[in-house]
């Protein structure tokens, strides 16, 4: 195929017809990712069984829709109620909730909409420009790799803890690689903490569990309000680009972040969004702000997991590995409408690269506009009291546990971790590690083993490596940091007293 | 007088319209599919093309319902409990569900069911296109050589790609170093990056690669070798491995599945929606995008290669210690 033809295909990308039902992907996959219980990837599994019979471009265009719409639409009950959408979004919640709760929802909104479509757009540019280069590094991931990764994420749990101990953070992360070490195990097929209970053979579902560990507590502390209101006023905030754009340095590392997250087969935009998270708390000059209502934490959880949305679709369609669960849905769709990701996609169809970078353009665009209108009407669901509210959310927390796999099981696990979640708050023992624990448990478990499995034990495998190296490093950087230690060293070196002179 | 008569021509064609089609319709009720597995999974491609083509033959609504849990065992159970069995609830499954009864997850076994297996993808052998490894031959030479050393990619035990090489190991007399991976995408991965030497996985993952040349196909663990069309003619491990005749048929297997004690005429009327499910351009689609074979097997056949499977399946489970029920219990044979 000739350039010239492959510009007519893309430019045919433009079709009103198209754009449309991008638009229309977009909107729904808003919809869907707002409703806590229905994921992103549940919404395009549903949609890719309905476009069967559609053409191929209609499919497809209305599917990338979904993706792009679906991330972005998590973030909206995340902000307003505390309960994200989808878990992508559950970062999100930790800064949007205190913006809502000030009165600033509508501002909240604006600002992680606008760093949503910097990430999505920075992410597709890495799509277009850098796919050939990027596409070779997804290869260099072993099970050695996997497991230094997923300890990284699950280190800068300690990060996460607020003011409080480092180790309060590690200890809600280690509850969570149990909880996510349930189930039937990776390598052996052993029953691993199921105590013979054939619910529990799968593994303990991951959004059942976020909606109740969110949810609940949620629930319980609008309906114990005194005035009943989760919100007395609503404040007239004027929002602008100068709020987001104040915060470009966390915006791009965020964005680089949540590409590099994306490039890593299997891990999706929820670790994205935490890793990009942690690292900006870590680095940012107001950290105590960081959960109590931070621009700056909003602006690193959004770019950053929406960044992973482009990256993910790089060892998608160069080497047909999906880089995220929705990227693996939409890797079954491709090939239902005759599109084999992979080596070869260059060669049997070179224009779709383009033509999907097209179709995310639009939806990223209409997911701005679409939140810019929709964020002032949505706010004031935050006026009406909450003795009409919290019950309507019970009921959505409820059904949407439940709709996922139609088991009475999950609305057990709702309410175990509902209880959980409100001992939490109690304790003041961090949410996010217990939630990073669970999605990366079972990556430090299976990696780690897998590689000591495949060297017969020799421990060499996890320093000899250079991304190992790299990530070893990193790992222990943050440890130490966590610890205080730099701080020490800096004191050791230069007492306050010292360098309160040396500031006069 | 003209009025009523009127009304008694138009409720007399009415109730006799009704009589007839209940006559002729065995199953008048909507139909559900439970399926065991995640929505826009392998097997819930299939069920939703086989909803669509079963629709076309039955006239009434067919819905995909994804139940997953417990490997499987939650459909199961949700469509064993449904009473009375009449063929409006439908297990949607593969072959994977065949460990149930000794892992503990159902306490059915393959002869309280009655299966309508539509397709499966048959399994390669492939390594890197720079591997040492020029034929299979060369590669059980060295694992010969080596024992234990040979580091395979196939999925996690007990699932069928680990289950055929394990199967494969004993017949050729070689010991590897199998690494579980969760499906066929991440055992390409590790081949790719080296991480292993060899993986068995699925055809259909490893095509974009065969023609890339990327990958090298060495042998298929079927009976049969496979035209690979433009690339090349992948010889059967039975060329290299004879015993493997005894073991194989061993193949994936995605479809359908009522309790055994369903009335035999709705049996019947569902073998004749599932046949003409099979013929349909949606099931069609679907096997060419999984590079699967057709299998369209039903009835006793269907039933004959299940049991072959599940007591595969139950005793490598029983032998490997991973059982929670001994097999000869549950009145599984042990395989011949």
């Amino acid at each position: 195929m000739g350039t010239e033809s492959i510009l007519s295909e893309v430019l045919s990308s433009f079709a009103p017809e198209l754009i449309g039902l991008v638009l229309l992907g977009t909107f729904i996959g808003m919809i869907v990712g707002s409703l806590p219980g229905l994921t992103t990837t549940m919404g395009l599994a549903l949609l890719a069984g309905i476009t069967y019979k559609m053409d191929s471009h209609y499919a497809i265009s209305m599917l990338l829709g979904l993706y792009v719409g679906g991330v972005s639409g998590g973030a909206l009950s995340a902000i307003l109620i505390g309960i994200p959408g989808t878990p992508a979004s559950a970062a999100t919640a930790l800064d949007g909730l205190p913006l809502s709760m000030k009165g600033e929802g509508g501002k909240a909104i604006t600002v992680s909409q606008i760093s949503a479509v910097m990430g999505t757009l920075f992410g597709v540019a890495c799509m277009l420009f850098l796919t050939p280069v990027l596409s070779n590094l997804s290869l260099k991931f072993t099970s050695a790799e996997f497991f230094l990764i997923a300890l990284f994420g699950i280190m800068i749990s300690g990060s996460l803890s607020g003011q409080d101990l480092p180790i309060k953070g590690w200890m809600a992360g280690a509850l969570g690689i149990t909880v996510g070490m349930v189930g039937a195990d990776e390598l052996s097929g052993h029953q691993c903490l199921t105590f013979g209970n054939a619910n529990l053979f799968g593994g303990i579902p991951f959004v059942p569990v976020m909606i109740g560990f969110f949810g609940i507590p949620q629930v319980i502390e609008g309906l114990s309000t005194s005035n009943n209101k989760i919100v007395t006023e609503i404040k007239k905030v004027k929002t602008s680009l100068k709020d987001v754009f104040q915060h470009w340095a966390t915006a791009i590392r965020s964005g680089v972040s949540g590409v590099v997250i994306g490039l890593i087969p299997g891990v999706g935009e929820d670790v994205a969004a935490w890793v990009s998270y942690g690292i900006a708390k870590r680095i940012s000059k107001n950290p105590d702000k960081y959960g109590k209502g931070s621009y700056e934490g909003l602006v690193a959880a959004e770019a950053g997991n929406h960044a992973c949305i482009g990256s993910a679709l790089i060892p998608l369609l160069s080497l047909g590995i999906p880089g995220s669960p929705p990227a693996a849905i939409l890797l079954g769709a491709l090939l239902i409408h005759g599109i084999r990701p992979g080596p070869m996609l260059v060669i049997d169809n070179p224009a779709f690269l383009y033509q999907a970078i097209v179709y995310m353009c639009v939806a990223t665009v209409g997911m701005g506009v679409f939140t810019l209108l929709l964020a002032k009407p949505l706010t004031k669901i935050l006026s009406i009291s909450a003795c009409y509210t919290m019950p309507i959310i019970t009921a959505l927390c409820v059904i949407g546990a439940w709709s996922l796999n139609i088991q009475v099981f999950d609305l057990y696990l709702v309410f175990i971790a509902g209880v959980l979640g409100i001992l939490f708050k109690v304790g003041n023992i961090p949410p996010a590690p217990l939630i990073l624990g669970i999605i990366l448990g079972p990556m430090v478990n299976s990696g780690f083993r897998r590689a000591l499995q495949s060297t017969h034990g020799d421990l060499s495998i996890f320093y000899t490596r250079p991304i190992c190296i790299i990530l070893i490093i990193s790992i222990v950087l943050l440890v130490l940091a966590q610890l205080g230690l730099f701080g020490f060293i800096k004191n050791m070196i230069m007492p306050p007293a010292k360098a309160e002179e040396g500031n006069q | 007088m003209l009025n009523k008569l009127a009304v008694l021509v138009v409720i007399s064609v009415f109730l006799l319209s009704c009589n007839k089609d209940k006559k002729k319709r065995i199953i008048s009720q909507p139909i559900k599919i439970i399926c065991a597995f995640s929505a826009g999974g392998g097997t819930d491609q299939v069920n939703r093309a086989l909803a669509e083509g079963m629709k076309e033959y039955l006239g009434v609504q067919i819905t995909v319902q994804n139940m997953i849990g417990a490997l499987g065992g939650t459909a199961a159970e949700y469509v064993w409990k449904k009473q009375p069995y009449n063929g409006t609830i439908i297990w949607g499954l593969s072959e994977t569900v065949m460990f149930l009864p000794g892992n503990g997850g159902h306490y059915t076994t393959a002869k309280d069911w009655d299966y309508f297996w539509a397709c499966g993808a048959p399994g390669v052998v492939v390594v890197k296109q720079d591997s040492k490894y020029n034929s299979f031959q060369d590669l059980l030479a060295d694992a010969k050589a080596t024992p234990g050393e040979l580091k395979v990619a196939a999925s996690v035990y007990p699932g069928l790609w680990s289950i055929r090489w394990s199967a494969l190991e004993k017949a050729a007399g070689i010991k590897t170093n199998i690494l579980g991976f969760t499906g066929s995408n991440p055992s390409l991965l590790a081949v790719l990056s080296g991480e292993v030497d060899v993986a068995h996985i699925s055809i259909g993952e490893a095509l974009p690669y065969l023609q890339a040349k990327k990958l090298k196909p060495l042998t298929m663990i079927e009976l049969d070798p496979y035209d690979l069309k433009d690339v090349a003619v992948i010889p059967s491990v039975v060329d290299d491995v004879p015993a493997m005749k005894d073991v194989l048929p061993l193949p994936q297997l995605i479809g359908l599945a009522i309790p055994a004690a369903t009335p035999l005429e709705v049996k019947a009327e569902l073998k004749k929606a599932f046949d003409h499910a099979m013929t349909s351009q949606a099931i069609q689609q679907v096997i060419e995008s999984q590079m699967a074979i057709k299998l369209a097997l039903s009835g006793e056949e269907a039933k004959a290669i299940s049991a072959k499977i599940e007591s595969q399946f139950n005793w490598m489970l029983h032998d490997l210690g991973l059982a929670v029920k001994n097999p000869a219990d549950l009145g599984i044979p042990k395989p011949e």
